[in-house]
């Protein structure tokens, strides 16, 4: 039997948090690596949230769940140790670019080159500064929003982000066929 | 600012997210910069590159089903705060015209119509507002960008009402500044013209179909509240407005 208050908590996680699921999958699956295992952060991130609805008092649900997301793919990790993906060396990345047929004359495949580049590029990057570049970039989140997930000063946002755009410049530089 | 101190503000610079005053300090050094400038161009395209939606990842198909089934949450339709004012003025919209040729033409001035139209046109539609802030150093200089004016773009005291945002309507002929405010439930559309435009609002308070609009002029400019609430509330309101603005 469910009580009229948990009701009225399941009505508006339904209108709040259960449309945030594209940006839940997006940020689980850069962050630990696989389709499936993102789906099984991102299910458990929604039960911990669900619990912990009541909790929730801020304006921004994105930045509160994301914070949960982050939290269920550290335990992830934790869980199965050793499956942290190891960042990209350089040479992977330079040689997944390269494989890239960017030298296909029609725009809209290279275009689509441009991503898989961008794509192996980030993917390559330290955690660290993959989170916070996906969170930034590919989820449009403010700064503030980050350091609410991410739980370190705006300060320390500012500079991860503009080393990881670095770093990012870099590994696409590495590559001069795909840098226009 | 020195080139070595502004070069670590790049990227909030980029990003929109320095102070207003640190901002106008990196645009002049950076206007006199080429290096700077080169830099930014580069950083720019790099940032656009990352925001190829392809780079997104999807959710795998049925699996919002499945974790719906899974909580026993399903999907509402989502409640914007302004719904039920929406409903009403979808009705409004289909019975605006009949307005015009029926009993109340003679007492409701066009301009009144075409500013409540306004309003409930951007309440109805998905992208009210095209500048989203509430802060006046972002929204008044995003309308000198985008208009030959520079409104005023007052915030109020009272933590009651607070600024949304802005966007360019047409109203009374003309390119006009439409402020968003938001006061509970109700939202407020300030529209604000120049004077100069020899298009003034005398007699263009009126009451249709429950929304009102008052009129005040500040300095140089017009200036038409337009709102679901009461009369009393949208006249206090212009009042703090117009104390706001000047």
């Amino acid at each position: 039997m469910i009580s009229a208050r948990d009701r009225e908590r399941n009505k508006r996680f339904g209108e709040l948090v259960l449309p945030l699921l594209p940006t839940a999958y997006n940020a689980a699956r850069w962050l630990v690596g696989s389709g499936p295992d993102a789906e099984d952060v991102v299910q458990d991130a929604y039960v911990r949230a669900l619990r912990h609805f009541d909790s929730f008092v801020g304006t921004d649900p994105r930045a509160w769940l994301l914070r949960i997301v982050r939290n269920c793919a550290h335990d992830w990790f934790a869980a199965h140790k050793g499956a942290r993906p190891v960042p990209m060396e350089p040479e992977t990345v330079n040689r997944l670019v390269a494989q890239d047929p960017a030298h296909d004359p029609e725009s809209a495949a290279q275009s689509e080159s441009s991503a898989r580049v961008i794509r192996a590029a980030i993917a390559g990057l330290p955690a660290d500064f993959r989170e916070v570049l996906v969170l930034r970039e590919l989820e449009g989140l403010s700064y503030r929003a980050i350091a609410e997930i991410i739980e370190v000063p705006i300060g320390t946002v500012m500079s991860r982000i503009s080393r990881a755009r670095d770093l990012l410049a870099a590994a696409v530089r590495a590559n001069p066929s795909v840098s226009s | 600012m020195t080139h070595d101190q502004v070069l670590p503000l790049l990227d909030a610079y980029i990003d929109d997210e320095l102070d207003v005053a640190t901002s106008v300090a990196v645009t002049e050094h950076v206007t006199t910069c080429s290096d700077c400038q080169r830099w930014l161009a580069e950083r720019r395209v790099l940032s656009a590159r990352c925001r190829e939606p392809s780079l997104r990842y999807l959710p795998p198909p049925g699996m919002e089903r499945r974790l719906s089934l899974r909580l026993g949450v399903r999907r509402e339709p989502p409640t914007r705060t302004f719904v039920w004012p929406a409903a009403a003025a979808a009705a409004l919209v289909l019975t605006l015209s009949g307005y015009l040729v029926g009993q109340m033409q003679a007492r409701v001035p066009e301009v009144a119509t075409d500013l409540v139209a306004a309003h409930v046109r951007a309440v109805l539609s998905t992208r009210d507002i095209d500048v989203r802030s509430s802060d006046h150093h972002t929204v008044r200089p995003w309308f000198a960008t985008q208009l030959p004016f520079s409104p005023p773009v007052p915030e109020l005291a009272g933590g009651d009402v607070d600024l949304m945002g802005g966007r360019v309507d047409f109203v009374n002929h003309m390119r006009v500044a439409a402020l968003v405010y938001q006061r509970g439930h109700h939202v407020i559309d300030v529209f604000v013209w120049p004077r100069s435009s020899n298009r003034d609002l005398r007699g263009a308070e009126a009451a249709i179909d429950g929304f009102h609009v008052e009129t005040a002029e500040v300095g140089d400019f017009h200036a038409a509240m337009v709102s679901d609430m009461s009369v009393a509330e949208l006249r206090e309101f212009r009042d703090r407005w117009v104390t706001a603005a000047r």
